[in-house]
């Protein structure tokens, strides 16, 4: 289980977590959804152990959980320069076989430089690698942006089979929809804390109630355009 | 272990056969007169000093590092990785030293690896960090000057500074001048959001000449301090002045000349290289401006491909 207790977290004044709490058992799928700012990206880097909390713990099975327990795919991976495709894997885990076993889910080039893959696939590429560290806590920030549509339709059913790891797995995204393809449960961030977590039964009520929140207006807006 | 040291290997080859041996071997000869004086001196140079050169080379280098994020999901644990790079990147300078005979000086260099083992070591990176204040005079389609100015604003106050000294010394105007001119280089990197691309060549050009206005008019005190009490040195302000504009010619437009990225960016910047490095060397600048001339239009001819991109 990873606990997250009564997280804060400042940017000079600017407090972006106050007091987040969040319980996430292995092998759960969480999707955080919030607006751009929310927090969603500095909590992340704070479960990484990027950024030390200004207050409250974050823990796994009872310890504090370690840097080297936590696997993050970024927003924008980073790429050493030069490198193949194998060789960034193999910095990873110098395992080949394993590489090659899990590269049959995108048949990337390996032999070519990363420099030379479409942005999709370099996120393909730092997803295989995410998967190769084989850690206990996943953390996902918007892997699916930029990546094609059957490459995310792999990525969404690698990631609803990675409960099978065991691992607790956290993703963002900016589309909902996503969200809700494989998320077990999905939190709202608002106002630096965990708003409602939403169960898998109610995700249509949720898309609904977002629709519905965020262009609720836009029939009113354009009825008065065409009065215009 | 071993196998982090062949993928630095390998990524050092790659680089040096995507630069060209060709072009690598022109730089080589065209820079003797830098680097010809500069080994003789290496050959004598006190252990203190050579030692003092591999911890600033490696604090640098190790500080400015942007790669923490990716050797956190290595399998070798960070430390041995910072402190493997640093042995590899200080390995031929030391050896350079023994080649020379300077075996004291070899030891002392390479005890730059120390530098990641230190608490401080513990902040690679940290140079990294934005820096977020306003600034009032630079126009915002100008962020190249603006951003080196939010990233290194101590250097450009003390480049200012020292243009208050140019009506007593020379020195004090091209202390100020090379202070821009390193400043310079900082500036254009390929970090230009696509919205802010010029959109024609003419927008190219007035982009080119508002930036070079920005710089005269940060070096107005020093040319005019300088010419009130220098004015025997009037050639070496005009010179001075040449060499601003072709540097800066050859930067904005080696940005533009090599904007998607690929073998020619590797050989465009070498290509630049030997510009810049021309500009420093007495009577270069002959040369350097044919360059910057040759950057620049083809910096214009790949306008085309970044509209319709």
């Amino acid at each position: 289980m990873l606990t997250i207790s009564h997280l804060e977290y400042a940017y000079g004044e600017k407090q972006v977590l106050t007091g987040l709490s969040l319980d996430i058992p292995g092998g759960e799928i969480h999707g955080i959804l919030g607006p751009n700012g929310a927090g969603k990206t500095t909590l992340f880097r704070l479960v990484t152990g990027w950024l030390k909390p200004h207050g409250g713990s974050i823990r796994w099975e009872e310890a504090p959980l370690a840097k080297r327990q936590t696997a993050f795919l970024e927003t924008d991976p980073y790429f050493y320069p030069y490198l193949t495709g194998l060789e960034y894997l193999r910095l990873i885990r110098d395992d080949p076989a394993r590489i090659q076993q899990w590269n049959q889910l995108f048949d990337l080039p390996l032999d070519e430089l990363a420099d030379d893959y479409s942005t999709g696939m370099q996120k393909k590429l730092a997803f295989l690698g995410v998967l190769l560290q084989e850690r206990p806590v996943l953390i996902l920030d918007e892997p699916f942006n930029g990546v094609d549509f059957a490459g995310n339709e792999v990525m969404m059913a690698v990631i609803r089979r990675s409960g099978v790891l065991k691992s607790a797995t956290l993703v963002s995204s900016h589309v909902l929809q996503t969200l809700t393809q494989v998320c077990d449960r999905i939190s709202l961030l608002k106002d630096g804390r965990i708003g409602e977590t939403v169960e898998r039964p109610a995700f249509a009520d949720l898309e609904a109630r977002i629709r519905s929140e965020t262009t609720g207006h836009l029939d009113e807006l354009f009825e008065h355009w065409r009065e215009i | 272990m071993l196998f982090f040291l062949a993928v630095r290997l390998r990524q050092a080859f790659r680089l040096l056969r995507m630069a060209g041996w060709g072009i690598l071997l022109i730089l080589v000869l065209v820079t003797v007169g830098i680097w010809a004086p500069a080994l003789s001196q290496l050959g004598g140079m006190a252990p203190l000093f050579a030692g003092a050169l591999g911890w600033l080379l490696a604090g640098s280098v190790h500080l400015g590092r942007s790669d923490a994020s990716f050797i956190r999901q290595m399998e070798l644990p960070a430390s041995r990785v910072y402190l493997l790079d640093t042995a590899l990147m200080l390995f031929p300078g030391s050896m350079l030293f023994l080649c020379l005979g300077n075996w004291p000086a070899a030891l002392a260099f390479l005890s730059g690896v120390g530098v990641p083992v230190l608490p401080a070591g513990r902040f690679a990176g940290r140079w990294q960090k934005k820096a977020r204040f306003s600034l009032p005079f630079i126009p915002r389609d100008l962020f190249e000057l603006r951003a080196a100015v939010r990233r290194y604003p101590l250097a450009w106050a003390l480049a200012g500074l020292l243009q208050l000294g140019a009506a007593y010394h020379i020195a004090f105007f091209l202390g100020a001048v090379a202070a821009g001119l390193l400043l310079l280089g900082t500036v254009f990197e390929f970090s230009e959001p696509k919205e802010l691309l010029p959109e024609s060549r003419r927008a190219m050009l007035s982009k080119w000449r508002r930036n070079a206005q920005a710089l005269h008019l940060f070096f107005l005190p020093a040319y005019g301090l300088a010419l009130l009490g220098q004015i025997n040195y009037g050639w070496l302000i005009l010179y001075a002045a040449v060499a601003l504009e072709t540097v800066l010619a050859l930067l904005f437009f080696y940005k533009y000349s090599v904007w998607r990225p690929g073998a020619e960016r590797v050989s465009g910047g070498i290509f630049t290289a030997i510009g810049l490095l021309l500009v420093l060397l007495p009577g270069g600048l002959l040369a350097a401006i044919p360059m910057a001339v040759w950057v620049g239009w083809k910096g214009l001819r790949r306008q085309q491909y970044f509209v319709y991109d």
